[in-house]
């Protein structure tokens, strides 16, 4: 591994990476469900890693699924160099939003409120 | 329950009328100290809701020895929170602590609730254990994902939720 040319800034711990997800252009995570959402709410690109051992696990499931629908590219530790050469910020799929109406409707049917 | 489940449920109900779906009662694991500060900041303006802190079933790692106890213990110190606490609709998503509720308003209601549950966006290709403990008594089971709804029979995917 050569040495890093890319300005950094590192943190252990902040409340919420909301702000730097915003500010951000591209975003570079773990598979975890609850990041994907959140940057795919946010309308970032979005590429996973994954350990090439992890392939297959159900704790990254949700990512594999997102990832195979085009909301964001999937990398394991071997083939993020490549993903990231070739990566454009093509118009991929947006994750899109709820239907705001649907649960609530469903609700009042199975109640048999009008 | 704690993280994944209060975020979802709480995206759940967001949209939701509260003037229609009123007054809503909030069952949270005792210990979850961010569920119940997630859940006060969701319900900041209103007046209409109630909070009952309940025993967790188990533990996140706990052995399946000692679960049966912690169980147990849930199951009889829900049972007088139910008992007073009637509803027309419940809600659950899937944490450990929604069986023994479940299964009270079950016995204790049983014409009189709909208990609606919904499973996580995170489950993609198989139900939860605690969906494929409940699916055949409740009133309806949503899944996130068309697939699912055509592997599992009875499980019913109604669009874009979450």
């Amino acid at each position: 591994m050569g040495a890093c040319q890319l300005p950094c800034t590192v943190y252990d711990y902040k409340p919420s990476l909301q702000q730097d997800m915003e500010d951000a252009d591209l975003v570079i995570s773990h598979a975890g469900a609850g990041t994907c959402l959140e940057v795919l709410e946010l309308k970032k690109d979005l590429v996973v890693v994954v350990n090439d051992s992890l392939m297959g696990n159900h704790q990254i499931e949700l990512a594999e699924k997102l990832a195979e629908e085009g909301y964001l590219e999937f990398a394991t530790l071997s083939t993020l160099q490549s993903i990231l050469d070739s990566f454009h910020s093509k118009e991929r799929q947006r994750f899109p939003k709820p239907d705001s109406n649907l649960f609530s409707n469903f609700l009042r049917q199975q109640l048999k409120l009008t | 329950g704690s993280g994944g489940h209060t975020t979802e449920m709480l995206k759940l109900l967001k949209p939701l009328d509260r003037d229609i779906f009123s007054p809503r009662v909030y069952f949270v694991a005792e210990t979850d100290n961010f569920s119940v500060a997630k859940l006060k900041h969701f319900e900041q303006d209103r007046s209409d809701f109630l909070l009952y802190k309940v025993p967790r079933a188990r533990e996140v790692g706990q052995s399946y020895l000692t679960s049966v106890f912690t169980l147990l213990k849930s199951m009889i110190l829900i049972l007088p929170m139910v008992y007073k606490q009637k509803v027309d609709l419940l809600l659950v998503n899937g944490p450990g602590t929604c069986v023994p509720i479940c299964f009270w308003y079950m016995i204790l209601q049983r014409m009189m609730v709909k208990i609606i549950y919904v499973e996580s966006i995170c489950r993609v290709k198989t139900l939860s254990s605690t969906c494929h403990i409940l699916r055949r008594f409740v009133s309806a089971t949503l899944v996130q994902w068309p697939e699912l709804a055509e592997k599992y029979s009875g499980t019913v995917y109604i669009g874009k939720i979450l």
